[in-house]
């Protein structure tokens, strides 16, 4: 598989009133085609920055990138606005969270959705209009002829989610980044969509790059999965040996303090002690030593690199070695 | 505490909204809760599951008495073994709320003793001892110091400001709590704190819950019944391991196929 | 567990600072609003301080009409031989008396009908509905309407400016409660029983009062000018009482040949209505939790 986006060393910092904060600091992983890669992690770990960074959808002013991110062979860091722009939309999409406040109240579906087609395709707009309902079409959406006619506040959250992803594919991206896209939606909806966005991929041949808090997405769609805590990097590696040896604590912790059909229903479950600190205050040494019930003295005391574990799986954690093959659940966490 | 006991029971819930015109005719009506009926027994979980717009929120809204319903009735046994309904004015300190935003639902401008001391106020206690040592007692229940207490809502996570709502609930000395999808906002790592901490507060307190989520793996874990609510009614209601195992309604059934796996080999919905 | 916690909770403590010292230093950064607090601080000692070191305004001296500005009179005198630096001084303190104590009306009242508008809904149809009749009229008008019908007297002037105000406050206390409203701790007290009189009053009112102080300097500042049009026009303060909208006035006519008599005044109008409005705008800014969290 040929490398569709290549992340190396993404750094993205912010100007606050407190100072300077590094929000992705040294991040690298990379997307192929036709596959799902997840960035998994907690609020404030850095994910959705990530994503952002990509399309450089942050405040200019304010924001500071270093790395690589080569695309197609070429570093989006060096492009200019309106380089980027002709990107957005056309050869990278990006499906949001809340696909209510992503449409314009005021127009129809429809309107909405010509609108994206013709931005990309040069056609008439009759044409467009019949490729908008094609596409909603493909999206699975009941009687789109008459969903073309209605405004984004008559459909269902899981139906303006659909709309989304219709419009992300009207230009036909390499590349999907999708944050956090299932979230806001019920349960049997968030199914659906997740379905539908792995048919879709396989169409359309696109990487998609997800972007989650829950693993149990992340155990449906992925193939790849990176785990990010307070910026960096912990984790990265297939899904299956994710899931099977968990290396960093921290993922180890998250997997175990998930409620499952296995957990035990008369004892605590296991859980990580305290709480993300903010990125203010990014502690020295392993940034998650002091919620760590694994951690040793050295661990505050040195910076913790990525240690490879095979050539397919890294985890920034001293000890990796030693936990690799424990189940997750017997590890102890604190009460 | 004697357990098994019934502290609250609904009957018949009904609640219709009616949205109006201008000119003030009857535009449509919306069967939000339709014959609910559901009780809730001291130091057990009932868990009420649906998705969005099914009506559990609304049925827990009507079980606390923030809207009242358009038919049917709800049963609060007092301490003394009283029964109350709405009608007669019950005491709201029986039955206390916590809530799904742990951002909005605290007084930004308030700082946490005060906001704590606000419930106690509300019941009418005045005296100030009093509201001190009440208010230390919930929060150190919760994990908290009087130091804590001085401080405004902002400067807490989203863990340490859901479980300031827990004492905001507890510190009125309640025998219900209605969580209202209390961890649904939280982070993954924080849930499982606040699920404890929810617990240990059932077997020290005795208290009844009604748990109200979209989350089965958290009802699985932590809910002795479970009502399964689909267009305002519920469709199912059984005991949880017996749900799990043996689900009857076809909507229960679609629920738990939607749950989400723990493992890529459970994969059903993709290649491999 | 609860260790690990404080130590996080210490941690960010360190990090905050107490809401007073931290507005302090910003609105220190702020120089629009640091320039609009200088320049309104020195007009308010001029008007305070003013009978000690100008002279008495009312004196008529016409041996002395229409001099020029020098040592003994730095703004000239007008027709009558009077001092106009005492006049504008003396001017100076009813312009800010009309505008604190208009601000001040118009912010009780204000606050009352906007909190009791954003909680009934019968209420706020009422009150709403008033308050779009009042601002129908074009403010001067219905000031002008309303001192004819009283009767020239400062205290009118404050009556008629608070009435014309009123509505302008209330809409944005109603707004701001709407927003409050939504909250979810509004629905916790009223899940536990909070009297309507502890939910608006207790718990809404802090959470108004940031947009309540901005709207009150734009108050205090749109009454100084209208106060000003008003005695410009002859329905205001009444003559012989300095104001300077009546030294406006006096000075229209001779505005070719003394025009110290309409400059002086004008330019204290147009200094201390720029300073409050700067004042009014950083306060806007630094009471706005969502400005200038990033640079």
């Amino acid at each position: 598989m040929t490398k569709l986006l290549d992340v190396i060393d993404l750094r993205t910092s912010f100007d606050t009133e407190h100072g300077t904060v590094t929000a992705v600091d040294g991040v690298s992983f990379s997307v192929a085609q036709g596959e799902v890669v997840g960035i998994v992690g907690e609020s404030g770990c850095g994910k959705s920055v990530t994503a952002e960074s990509i399309l450089q959808l942050l405040d200019p002013s304010s924001t500071r990138y270093s790395g690589q991110m080569n695309f197609d062979g070429e570093d989006l860091l060096t492009f200019g606005e309106e380089a980027m722009r002709r990107i957005r939309g056309n050869r990278i999409a990006m499906i949001f969270q809340d696909p209510m406040s992503a449409l314009n109240p005021v127009f129809t579906i429809g309107d909405q959705l010509t609108e994206a087609v013709l931005a990309h395709r040069k056609i008439g707009k009759r044409s467009a209009r019949s490729a908008a309902v094609d596409l909603l079409d493909k999206t699975g959406i009941p009687e789109p002829e008459r969903r073309m006619r209605q405004y984004p506040h008559q459909l269902s959250g899981g139906q303006r989610q659909r709309v989304m992803i219709a419009m992300a594919l009207s230009c036909d991206p390499e590349l999907l980044i999708a944050d956090e896209p299932t979230t806001a939606l019920d349960v049997t909806t968030q199914a659906q969509i997740l379905r539908l966005l792995i048919e879709l991929k396989d169409e359309f041949n696109a990487g998609i790059l997800f972007i989650t808090h829950d693993l149990g997405v992340v155990a449906e769609i992925c193939d790849r999965v990176v785990v990010m805590y307070l910026g960096e990097v912990v984790e990265s590696t297939d899904v299956h040996t994710l899931f099977d040896n968990p290396a960093h604590p921290y993922t180890r912790g998250l997997m175990a303090s998930t409620p499952d059909v296995g957990s035990d229903p008369s004892a605590d479950l296991p859980i990580i002690p305290g709480s993300v600190p903010t990125l203010h205050n990014v502690p020295s040494g392993c940034r998650f030593a002091d919620r760590c019930p694994f951690a040793l003295p050295e661990c505050r005391e040195r910076t913790v690199e990525l240690e490879v574990l095979s050539p397919d799986h890294t985890s920034r954690c001293i000890r990796s070695q030693e936990l690799i093959g424990n189940s997750p659940v017997k590890d102890g966490m604190a009460r | 505490m004697t357990l098994e006991q019934t502290v609250l029971e609904a009957r018949n819930l009904t609640k219709t909204f009616v949205t109006r015109s201008p000119m003030g005719r009857t535009v449509a009506e919306t069967k939000a809760v339709d014959q609910v009926s559901l009780s809730l027994t001291a130091g057990r979980t009932y868990a009420l599951v649906g998705e969005s717009g099914s009506g559990k929120s609304t049925t827990g809204r009507l079980l606390q008495g923030l809207i009242t319903p358009t038919a049917g009735e709800v049963i609060v046994s007092a301490a003394d073994g009283s029964k109350l309904t709405q009608n007669t004015k019950r005491s709201n300190r029986d039955v206390q709320m916590i809530f799904q935003d742990p951002y909005s639902s605290l007084n930004p401008r308030r700082r946490i003793r005060s906001i704590l001391e606000e419930s106690l106020r509300i019941i009418g206690e005045k005296d100030p001892t009093t509201l001190r040592s009440k208010v230390d007692e919930a929060l150190s229940a919760v994990g908290f110091s009087d130091e804590h207490a001085q401080r405004y809502p902002h400067e807490f996570s989203g863990g340490q400001r859901q479980r300031i709502g827990i004492a905001r609930a507890l510190v009125a000395s309640p025998r219900i709590i209605i969580c209202d999808e209390p961890v649904s906002a939280l982070d993954v790592s924080i849930q499982a704190q606040i699920l404890n901490l929810l617990r240990s507060l059932q077997a020290d307190l005795g208290l009844a819950y009604l748990f109200i989520t979209h989350d089965m793996s958290v009802v699985r874990y932590l809910a002795h019944r479970v009502g399964v609510m689909h267009q305002g009614k519920i469709v199912e209601e059984a005991d949880t391991a017996e749900l799990f195992a043996n689900p009857q309604h076809d909507y229960t059934k679609r629920l738990l196929a939607s749950v989400p796996i723990h493992h890529p080999s459970q994969r059903t919905t993709a290649k491999g | 567990m609860t260790d690990t916690m404080t130590v996080g909770s210490l941690n960010r403590l360190n990090k905050t600072y107490s809401r007073r010292s931290m507005f302090l230093r910003r609105f220190g950064a702020h120089k629009l609003a640091m320039t609009g607090g200088i320049v309104l601080a020195i007009v308010v000692a001029v008007a305070i301080l003013g009978p000690v070191f100008a002279g008495d305004p009312l004196t008529l001296n016409p041996s002395q009409r229409l001099a020029p500005p020098s040592l003994d009179h730095p703004f000239g005198t007008d027709n009558y031989g009077r001092d106009t630096f005492a006049r504008a001084v003396a001017g100076a303190r009813v312009s800010l008396l009309v505008g604190a104590v208009t601000a001040l009306i118009t912010s009780v009242l204000g606050a009352i009908v906007g909190l009791f508008a954003a909680y009934n809904r019968i209420a706020d149809t009422i009150l709403m509905r008033i308050s779009d009749g009042l601002m129908a009229f074009p403010a001067i008008l219905l000031a002008i309407a309303i001192m004819a019908a009283m009767g020239q007297q400062t205290s009118n002037v404050i009556i008629a400016l608070s009435i014309v105000f009123t509505p302008y406050v209330a809409r944005i206390v109603r707004s701001a409660a709407l927003v409050a409203k939504e909250q979810t701790y509004v629905e916790a007290l009223r899940s536990q029983g909070a009297s309507l009189f502890r939910i608006l009053w207790i718990n809404i009112f802090p959470n108004v009062l940031s947009p309540l102080i901005v709207q009150a300097t734009f108050v205090f500042a749109d009454s100084i000018i209208t106060e000003a049009a008003l005695s410009f026009l002859g329905a205001g303060v009444p003559p012989p009482a300095p104001s300077w909208g009546n030294m406006l006035l006096d000075g229209k006519t001779l505005i070719y040949s003394a025009w110290w008599m309409t400059v002086f005044p004008g330019a204290f109008i147009m200094s201390t209505i720029l300073a409050v409005n700067l004042l009014g705008d950083g306060l806007r800014d630094l009471l706005d939790p969502t400005f200038n969290r990033r640079k």
